[in-house]
């Protein structure tokens, strides 16, 4: 059960994670579907959760690019907006945090589950 | 609505903050200029802020009122009188020996700028405990 629920747990995160940033599903999946996510999320094929994942990371890519951007144009001197690239800076960071996280809770289940027939 | 938004909300909160300074650092300059291309002396700037609802990209519009930004549509002349002062060897005297001095009383300056670097810095202090709260909430079940 434990297994099952952090798997859940890491596969919620992402999709809402991402409906926030993309608004790519937003329109198919209503809170209901939300609420109903444990059957869903086990029945669902793993390249859902695949893609799902592979949008996160590319989202987190292009903030970490327009806050790299965002630097080189401070320092060249394009830029003055001192507190418009240091904010770029901590959005960058706190969503490759996010990534961070949401990767070791999803190796963590399939560890569990490679754990199952030890 | 997301973590973001508010990033976005305390940086439209520096902008205007920076505005502004840009703004008292005109008048302190200016403070005792005579001469502007319209002729007379210098006017008092003061910027406008304006609130914006939040334009959140991600989101129903229903929801656009819950949070505003701040920005600056225009930066206003101060429509009080200059000040005016008796020195008559000044080059900008009139014939009673009275110059017309910009209205920008430097003490007055001083506290707005006073007030305008702390509300700099109380944005900031919001996106620390932003980010905070973006850390705590990571750390939950580590």
């Amino acid at each position: 059960m434990r297994i099952d629920g952090q798997n859940v747990q890491a596969f919620d995160l992402l999709t809402r994670r991402i409906e926030g940033a993309s608004s790519i599903r937003g329109g198919q999946r209503t809170n209901e579907a939300r609420e109903t996510a444990p059957s869903e999320a086990a029945e669902s094929p793993s390249a859902n959760f695949a893609e799902t994942l592979s949008d996160f990371v590319s989202d987190v890519n292009t903030s970490q690019e327009s806050a790299e951007s965002a630097s080189a144009d401070f320092a060249d001197g394009r830029s003055d907006d001192i507190h418009g690239t240091m904010i770029k800076l901590q959005e960058a960071d706190i969503k490759l945090r996010l990534l961070g996280n949401v990767r070791n809770r999803a190796l963590e289940a399939y560890r569990e589950i490679m754990r199952m027939g030890a | 609505m997301n973590v973001f938004s508010a990033m976005e909300i305390a940086g439209s909160g520096l902008n205007a903050q920076r505005t502004r300074m840009n703004t008292l650092a005109s008048n302190l300059a200016n403070a005792r200029t005579t001469q502007t291309e319209e002729g007379g002396p210098y006017r008092r700037l003061d910027p406008v802020f304006r609130a914006v609802p939040v334009g959140d990209r991600f989101e129903n519009l229903d929801n656009s009122r819950s949070a505003y930004l701040v920005e600056v549509p225009e930066i206003r002349a101060d429509e009080a009188d200059p000040q005016r002062m008796y020195d008559p060897n000044h080059p900008d005297a009139d014939d009673d020996g009275y110059v017309a001095l910009p209205n920008v009383n430097v003490v007055e300056e001083m506290v707005n700028m006073v007030t305008a670097a702390r509300a700099y810095e109380s944005g900031v202090t919001l996106m620390q405990s932003l980010k905070g709260m973006a850390q705590s909430a990571l750390s939950i079940g580590a």
